[in-house]
């Protein structure tokens, strides 16, 4: 073990140290790997913050399922009777029913927002996660709201300053809340009969959120939905993704940036190790000459583009933040789509797709300039 | 010609490059006995570097055969393993790795061998270094010292895994006369202390003072042997 340890440190110092002996081509080629990266992860994240953070938020809030219109492609779509609340908590399994009124306001030419309208909002917004963090709670009717911290910062809006909501006034901001949810952090709170009258929905909300008594029933439950609700749309929370067609989307899309990203990865990469590894096949040569097997020589080789690929992950994912924060104050009109920070499980696939990509892109020249013949490759020039 | 066994047996060895367009070795046979040092000699072109490539196993002959030690080279399994512990290799050009120190090109080549710990390649390394007067030289890098000491340190390399052949071509070719004596000289210890064989292809009249046969090569062929 104590031999391999020793091996491995020697291959991977000569790695280094031919990473450092072009260092313009070298930081040329991280600095590409992390430009892709980056692009990557930002798109990456807003995915992750829009749908992986909201399903495991309902998941952790001990909301089991979730419920909207069949046919609405997005929650803001859906349209569902507040009747529906008493229906459905006569259901066995059901301990309680929440319902959430979700609409869009424009607050001026840059900017619109979400408006939450929340029946119980101290309750409720508990079992969100939000909290109050300056303020007081808004009072029903009385042309108030409670904005999120995110909006707030980025509109300049402090507790007590009035705000015009499209053509329904202006309503004073009463209180800020916050949360670890970025996309939540982007909204207005307010009564839900007020969100109901500035979204023009009349008594109707866009989606239940259920508390079981068993959280195992809720595949059960949503069938039996399914069956005796046909105008209904009802998932498990942590499926909820699958629910929302921007979403799917997105997530798709995600995907296909990926595979994206991987094959740009591989085609810098690539570029730089067929030059560099071919400028060394002397050396390459020698190495054999001296007694190391191939598959050393590759393994060395190969070390040296995963090296390269992951300065240029870590790089990219790093410069990922300001590239957030530029595009948070540049575009507040989607600050509720951009998460504050890069999502750190993004950090892992990136790591694992540059990682991928330089051995794929070290593989080819390192077995190429291995293969050939040991008085050739020292005589090549 | 010695009557002990050869170490190493060429037998109507040809190589042809570019499709057969050039021939540069043609029906070369000898037999090299252990222990003793023999020198190839002959005019740039004339297939001394061919020959040593393809006994050093860089290369393949066209047709023809080489035994070493009785075995044919397609008979040797675990050929690095083979080139580590038979073959020393010195060429014209140092050719030591530039990312590497002095001590970690001689490591380099000890590196592979499970025989060695970690702390004995070091202590190997640096032993042979000093045993060429480069012991102050350790960590210095290729670039940063003498065209000789680069030279000295390439061959204290070919001699790491203390090979039973060492095959230097041309080796005092690019240093100036007092390097080329000392490289010598230690080479020729190395084969007459420890009971080594040396092939070395020259042009140096010094070589030819210390061989104990002297291979002469024009045109690819085996023209003349005075041993």
């Amino acid at each position: 073990m104590v031999g391999c340890g020793s091996l491995l440190r020697h291959v991977a110092t000569y790695a280094f140290r031919n990473i450092r002996r072009t260092p313009l081509r070298s930081a040329f080629t991280v600095a590409s790997v992390a430009l892709v990266v980056m692009l990557y992860t930002v798109l990456a994240s807003v995915g992750h913050s829009v749908s992986g953070e909201l399903a495991s938020a309902l998941v952790r809030q001990q909301i089991d399922v979730v419920v909207q219109s069949r046919y609405a492609a997005t929650p803001l779509a859906s349209s569902l009777p507040r009747s529906l609340v008493e229906q459905l908590a006569a259901m066995p399994e059901v301990r309680s029913v929440e319902a959430l009124a979700i609409g869009r306001v424009r607050l001026d030419e840059q900017v619109s927002a979400f408006v939450l309208g929340m029946p119980r909002f101290p309750e409720f917004a508990a079992r969100l996660g939000l909290r109050l963090a300056r303020g007081r709670l808004h009072r029903p009717g009385a042309a108030e709201m409670v904005l999120g911290e995110r909006l707030a910062s980025a509109l300049g809006v402090a507790v007590g300053d009035a705000l015009a909501l499209g053509e329904h006034g202006r309503w004073r901001v009463v209180g800020v809340y916050s949360t670890w949810l970025d996309l939540l952090d982007a909204g207005i709170v307010v009564d839900l009969a007020d969100s109901q009258a500035l979204t023009g929905r009349g008594d109707r909300v866009n989606m239940l959120f259920l508390s079981l008594a068993d959280p195992a029933a809720a595949p059960r439950l949503v069938e039996r939905i399914a069956k005796t609700y046909p105008t209904l749309a009802a998932t498990c929370s942590e499926r909820l993704p699958e629910l929302v067609a921007p979403l799917r989307t997105l997530l798709d899309f995600s995907r296909v940036v990926s595979g994206v990203t991987l094959l740009v990865v591989v085609a810098i990469m690539l570029n730089t190790l067929v030059m560099s590894i071919g400028e060394r096949t002397s050396e390459i040569g020698i190495l054999g000459a001296i007694g190391w097997p191939r598959a050393l020589i590759v393994v060395a080789l190969v070390l040296e583009a995963l090296m390269l690929a992951t300065a240029g992950a870590l790089l990219g994912f790093g410069l990922a933040a300001p590239c957030m924060l530029l595009l948070q104050a540049r575009f507040t009109s989607v600050l509720m789509y951009i998460p504050r920070w890069p999502h750190l499980p993004v950090l892992l696939d990136v790591w694992a797709m540059a990682l991928l990509a330089g051995a794929a892109s070290a593989i080819f020249p390192a077995l190429h300039s291995t293969r050939m013949g040991l008085a050739a490759a020292i005589r090549h020039e | 010609m010695s009557e002990r066994s050869p170490l190493v047996a060429v037998d109507r060895v040809s190589k042809a490059f570019d499709g057969g367009l050039v021939q540069a070795l043609a029906d070369v046979t000898f037999a090299l006995p252990a222990g003793e040092i023999w020198a190839v000699t002959g005019p740039s072109g004339s297939g001394k570097s061919t020959l040593l490539n393809l006994i050093g196993t860089l290369d393949e002959p066209s047709s023809g055969e080489i035994r070493y030690e009785g075995r044919l080279l397609r008979q040797i399994g675990d050929l690095p393993a083979f080139r580590r512990s038979f073959v020393g290799l010195v060429l014209q050009f140092h050719h030591l790795i530039p990312v590497l120190t002095l001590r970690e090109n001689v490591e380099a080549a000890l590196l592979p061998n499970p025989a060695y710990t970690p702390r004995e390649r070091r202590e190997r390394a640096a032993e042979l270094l000093a045993s060429f007067g480069l012991q102050g030289r350790l960590n210095a890098y290729a670039r940063q010292v003498s065209a000789g000491e680069r030279q000295r340190a390439a061959v204290a390399r070919a001699l790491a895994n203390d090979p039973v052949l060492v095959v230097a071509d041309e080796p005092t070719g690019n240093v100036d006369s007092e390097n080329g004596e000392q490289i010598l000289r230690h080479l020729e210890r190395y084969v007459r202390d420890a009971g080594r064989t040396l092939l070395i292809a020259t042009h140096d009249p010094r070589v030819a003072a210390i061989a104990d046969e002297v291979l002469r090569m024009r045109d690819g062929r085996r023209v003349d042997s005075d041993g």
